[in-house]
């Protein structure tokens, strides 16, 4: 029996940040060394061990009857975490290290909008990633790393009947 | 100790129970204004780096900025 979508969904999306291969921001800057899913955003998931992280965490998920009935359309909310390791010796508000982290940052959140735009159906497990938008927070502020997190919700439907219930294409 | 301000707490910014408890910030400025009554001009600086904010507290805001963003959209 295959997983349920929302699992095949998590793979996908990992799957592909996985794959990533930087070829020096002619497609991608960073490989990530660690790519998981994550309950949180605990702060030791950023450790030294890691150059570049790539953290997925669950947030809300909505279903709905679709208006023809027997048909389900869910709404799964995803918070992608990004992060490289940047730590210079003394970074000073305004100087050419604030510049580069921001920079850095930029190069994380375009690699993941990248990877996640390639395929936007996720191998038709989603209508398209993009159809709610994707919002992202560059404020973020952790010590030693350039990071941002990115909010999408990925759509997906199923139906159900009086025989077998749910059923997940 | 009671005053009239209420029960002081012992830790820095921590509102306390009580009519007209006050947190760090209005003492600080209550100092400040005591300060310029005697004549002594200058501003009371608080001494420490602010905490950091850990991931998860971040992550937390971040959704609640969407939510409050939403809420006003729909």
């Amino acid at each position: 029996m295959a997983e349920p979508k929302h699992a095949r969904i998590v793979d996908a999306i990992l799957a592909r940040l996985a794959g990533i291969v930087s070829d020096a921001g002619v497609t991608y800057w960073y490989a990530p060394n660690l790519v998981a899913a994550v309950h949180h955003f605990e702060d030791s998931y950023l450790d030294q061990k890691h150059d570049v992280s790539y953290l997925l965490m669950d947030l809300d998920e909505t279903h709905a009857e679709e208006a023809t009935g027997m048909r389900g359309s869910a709404a799964a909310e995803f918070l992608l975490l990004v992060a490289k390791r940047f730590a210079p010796p003394m970074e000073q508000a305004g100087g050419t290290d604030t510049r580069l982290r921001m920079r850095i940052v930029d190069r994380l959140v375009r690699d993941a909008l990248r990877v996640l735009l390639l395929e936007p159906t996720l191998g038709g497990l989603t209508s398209n990633v993009m159809t709610d938008g994707i919002i992202v927070d560059r404020s973020l502020v952790f010590k030693g790393w350039a990071l941002a997190e990115l909010r999408f919700t990925v759509p997906y439907s199923y139906t159900w009947t009086a025989t077998s219930g749910l059923v997940e294409p | 100790m009671s005053t009239e301000h209420g029960r002081r707490s012992d830790r820095p910014g921590e509102r306390v129970p009580g009519a007209g408890a006050k947190t760090l910030e209005q003492r600080v400025e209550d100092l400040e204004r005591l300060l310029a009554l005697l004549g002594i001009e200058g501003e009371v600086a608080l001494e420490g780096e602010p905490e950091e904010p850990s991931l998860e507290e971040q992550s937390r805001r971040f959704v609640n900025r969407i939510r409050e963003r939403e809420g006003k959209k729909s």
